[in-house]
């Protein structure tokens, strides 16, 4: 019979730094059945803490654990589920990741990113002239340089995006990269998404002419983020008198100020922007519905043709019946790929 | 223990991977949300958008596995949009977002038709992402992996809220607390 050895859990926790991950003799002892998740969670820090961006991304596993999980179990994927089981039981250790390396990641990031850009991929004239390179040494070694340059398959692409093709400017078209990049930044997210609504008058966007509309009797005017709202110390002591002599509409006229003031911000830019890309998603989808369309529309025009040329005739003399066998081989000829290219 | 990991226990193909259901599975923190959310729109406008759909498509109809072009792809797209956002991106979004947006590329393979995807393929692609994506910040996945293996070899219960079993007979009486076993 096997004979069991328990070690003390100081003596446990000795070994554990050598061996990560459990007694390295006999198996976990009673008890200690969460030391190898502490050890795992241990060795994920360990990393996190040599490689504080490294850290931060690995923090946003745990996020995205049960994903990983869930994918990797219906996918059959042995790799991502350990990965994704793993980190999903560790959640609340990556949570301690997150909140160990974010205090001196975000700044220390700061450097590393800029260690990114030296010399791959400048983002345009403009910004690429004003960007600060640092020569902070940087988080990644420099073996294993970051880079879009050096993914394999969408450097090309890449590229033809830094070729000059996308502008970069003050534009918020949809369907220029560079601004949907200039919107991400946090500091021109707001202002840039609203200045950039074309029905809107700049007048009312700077709150000229929106506390005019309300009459005489204006309440506060609604700011937007990013717009200085109007100087005008006089109208807002005229508002507030105003709200105290009538609470109950001044209540309703906030909260309708208070829905413009939402419907201009940026969050509303975001879900806007999620509609244009879901727009665009329809779009495709209602490109390949036009294709199907088009498709089937071909066949009821080949079958239709091959009913007109081959309907059974009687015939007037002979009193037969004629069949139409001989079309149908004629509408399986050209192929449908075929019609449908013109071919 | 029965098992974190069913290995290589793909289910059937189904319905069962749809951007929502995996998207549910992100346990993303309130204050993280609205940079994620910025994350996946500007991925899915560089994606879906007019003047860089054909990036996309040009990516997906590239030779190679499916998984390979979707997982590199993404990573790509992600990487992209992590450096042009200017830092202002917090890197604990870029693997939740970048499986978003891989699901998002997804379902619009299915409903276009232009291939199809299977269970396997969407695996492959989401290893492959995390794999470049990893190895771009200078760490190797297969580290993380063989972490992962290990701690799924030792005997952990499933659910670690659940009762522990019945001490074995041995513990009874621990005779010795350090032994020179390892001599």
């Amino acid at each position: 019979m096997m004979q069991k050895t328990y070690l003390s859990r100081s003596i446990d926790r000795t070994l554990e730094a050598e061996y990560p991950v459990g007694d390295p003799y006999h198996g976990p002892v009673y008890g200690e059945k969460r030391a190898p998740v502490t050890a795992v969670v241990g060795g994920i820090a360990a990393m996190a803490g040599a490689e504080t961006m490294i850290g931060m991304v690995l923090a946003g596993m745990t996020i995205a654990g049960g994903a990983l999980s869930l994918v990797g179990a219906v996918a059959g994927n042995e790799t991502l589920a350990k990965i994704g089981g793993v980190i999903g039981l560790v959640g609340a250790g990556g949570l301690a990741i997150s909140s160990l390396v974010d205090a001196a990641g975000t700044a220390a990031g700061a450097a590393d990113i800029n260690g990114m850009e030296a010399g791959n991929m400048p983002t345009g004239p403009t910004e690429a002239a004003a960007a600060p390179v640092t020569t902070t040494a940087p988080y990644i070694a420099p073996e294993t340089p970051i880079g879009i340059d050096n993914l394999s398959t969408p450097a090309a692409d890449v590229a033809g995006l830094e070729a000059g093709n996308m502008p970069v400017g003050n534009e918020t078209a949809t369907g220029n990269p560079n601004s949907v990049f200039e919107a991400m930044k946090s500091g021109s997210w707001g202002s840039t998404q609203v200045t950039a609504q074309p029905n809107v008058d700049p007048a009312v966007l700077a709150g000229e002419d929106l506390a005019k509309s309300y009459g005489p009797n204006a309440p506060a005017v609604p700011t937007v983020k990013g717009v200085a709202p109007p100087e005008s110390p006089g109208l807002i002591k005229q508002a507030l008198g105003w709200m105290e002599a009538n609470p109950k509409t001044a209540k309703i006229l906030a909260d309708t100020a208070g829905g413009l003031a939402s419907a201009l911000s940026p969050e509303t830019d975001a879900k806007i922007s999620a509609l244009e890309a879901q727009g665009e998603l329809s779009k495709a989808q209602a490109e390949k519905l036009r294709w199907q369309i088009a498709e089937e529309e071909r066949k009821r025009a080949n079958l239709n043709a091959s009913i007109k040329q081959g309907l059974p005739t009687m015939g007037a003399r002979s009193g037969t019946m004629q069949t139409a066998a001989p079309v149908l081989a004629n509408v399986r000829t050209p192929g449908l790929i075929n019609g449908i290219r013109g071919g | 223990m029965a098992g974190i990991v069913q290995e290589k226990m793909a289910r059937p193909q189904g319905d069962e991977l749809t951007p929502d259901r995996v998207k549910g599975e992100i346990q993303m923190p309130p204050e993280l949300q609205e940079a994620f959310t910025r994350m996946v729109i500007g991925g899915m406008k560089v994606m879906f958008d007019q003047k860089t759909h054909k990036m996309m498509l040009d990516q997906l109809r590239q030779q190679g596995p499916l998984g390979q072009r979707l997982g590199e792809g993404i990573a790509g797209l992600v990487l992209l949009l992590f450096k042009e956002s200017n830092q202002t991106l917090p890197p604990q979004v870029l693997i939740p977002a970048g499986i978003e947006l891989l699901m998002q590329a997804v379902e619009f393979l299915r409903k276009s038709g232009l291939e199809e995807v299977t269970n396997e393929d969407i695996g492959e692609g989401m290893r492959i992402f995390i794999t470049v994506l990893l190895e771009k910040f200078g760490m190797s996945a297969d580290k993380l992996a063989a972490l992962a293996a290990q701690y799924a070899k030792s005997d952990i219960p499933d659910q670690q809220g659940a009762a522990p079993p019945a001490p074995p007979e041995e513990q009874e009486a621990p005779e010795a607390e350090e032994t020179d076993e390892e001599d």
